[in-house]
């Protein structure tokens, strides 16, 4: 792929993903606040695994760009290995959101809420116990990673004289 | 890609891993998670020999009572809300009812603790079903107001319901719902 067109396409990506993630931590804060057996929590569940799918497919397509035509140190502003470490917390970051999209399809499969084949029983809940707790801890893992990119970034800005607003690229 | 592997250094994987392993230990930490459901906790035969042992009564039939549509709709209010118990977040109840994160409460009166199927006990509650725990409205109200001081360690990570009237309300729709 043509450099060029990879660069404006990895920043594209990068936005939608930013957005597409606000969107489903929103709905995430919201959902578990609404009663299980309620048609409120049932419409919150199934935005969730819509948009969750979504955010999925971003990062994955943002993972094959950054491998296949990475980013290039064109700056001379950061140190390399602080340059490196940003590039890391960003890189795992979307990896992080494929391995949530992963475990999320998985925990909504076993406990039946997706179907792909009519009449098939994929209820099965000691797989929903380990692919739920997985997509917890996913969770958890890229709330650190924003958190620590946060940082870096205050950090880069007082140091190096060095900001970008998009924590995502 | 290479680069970044190449330009590493140690503590930038470091950092990745030290989150990666904290991150795995809070819903343990927070919501009591537990990534493993045991299918089998106690066989029937053996629930069903320690019930027996105990002589209790049948607590469906002795509090049975004919709750108004007012009362009925405020119990579930009290067990399914998040300004109630918030129960219904975790907890099955009907027999129909698929298991949630927590154990399911179907017929829980008069159950020994820590026997339902589909779930990982602490150790703590397992101990205190072997030194005689069952589930009446009783053991259940003292749980339910207090459970970290009922069962210190136990895995049910909710603070206590201080109103006796929410618990009260609990424990009906309990006794209502999960026969």
């Amino acid at each position: 792929m043509d450099n060029q067109i990879a660069t404006r396409l990895s920043s594209i990506t990068s936005w939608l993903v930013f957005i597409v993630f606000m969107v489903i931590f929103i709905n995430m804060s919201f959902a578990p606040r609404v009663p299980t057996e309620s048609l409120e929590r049932k419409v919150l569940t199934n935005f969730h695994l819509v948009v969750g799918t979504l955010l999925f497919v971003l990062s994955f397509f943002r993972v094959y760009l950054w491998v296949y035509s990475p980013p290039q140190n064109t700056q001379r502003l950061l140190p390399d290995h602080e340059y490196t470490q940003m590039h890391i917390l960003q890189f795992m970051l979307y990896v992080t959101f494929i391995a949530q999209g992963i475990s999320g399809i998985l925990a909504a499969w076993s406990d039946g809420l997706i179907l792909f084949l009519p009449g098939a029983d994929t209820v099965n809940h000691l797989l929903w116990t380990t692919s739920g707790y997985l997509h917890s801890v996913f969770g958890f893992f890229y709330i650190a990673l924003i958190l620590f990119i946060i940082l870096f970034r205050i950090y880069h800005l007082v140091r190096y004289r060095v900001f970008s607003i998009n924590i995502f690229a | 890609m290479r680069n970044y592997f190449i330009n590493a250094r140690g503590r930038h994987w470091l950092l990745i891993i030290i989150l990666l392993a904290v991150s795995a230990y809070l819903p343990y930490l927070i919501f009591g998670a537990y990534p493993i459901a045991k299918r089998v906790n106690l066989e029937q035969e053996q629930i069903e020999a320690i019930v027996e042992e105990l002589d209790l009564p049948n607590y469906y039939e002795l509090y049975d009572y004919e709750s108004t549509e007012a009362e009925q709709l405020l119990e579930k209010q009290a067990f399914d809300g998040w300004e109630g118990g918030k129960c219904r977040f975790c907890h099955a109840v009907r027999k129909d009812d698929r298991d949630r994160m927590a154990p399911s409460l179907y017929k829980i009166l008069g159950r020994p603790a820590a026997v339902s199927e589909n779930f990982t006990y602490s150790d703590v509650l397992i101990n205190m079903r072997e030194n005689g725990l069952v589930w009446t409205p009783e053991t259940i109200d003292a749980f339910i107001s207090d459970p970290e001081n009922f069962v210190p360690g136990n895995r049910m990570r909710v603070e206590g319901i201080k109103d006796a009237k929410t618990r009260e309300l609990i424990i009906n729709y309990l006794i209502r719902e999960s026969k």
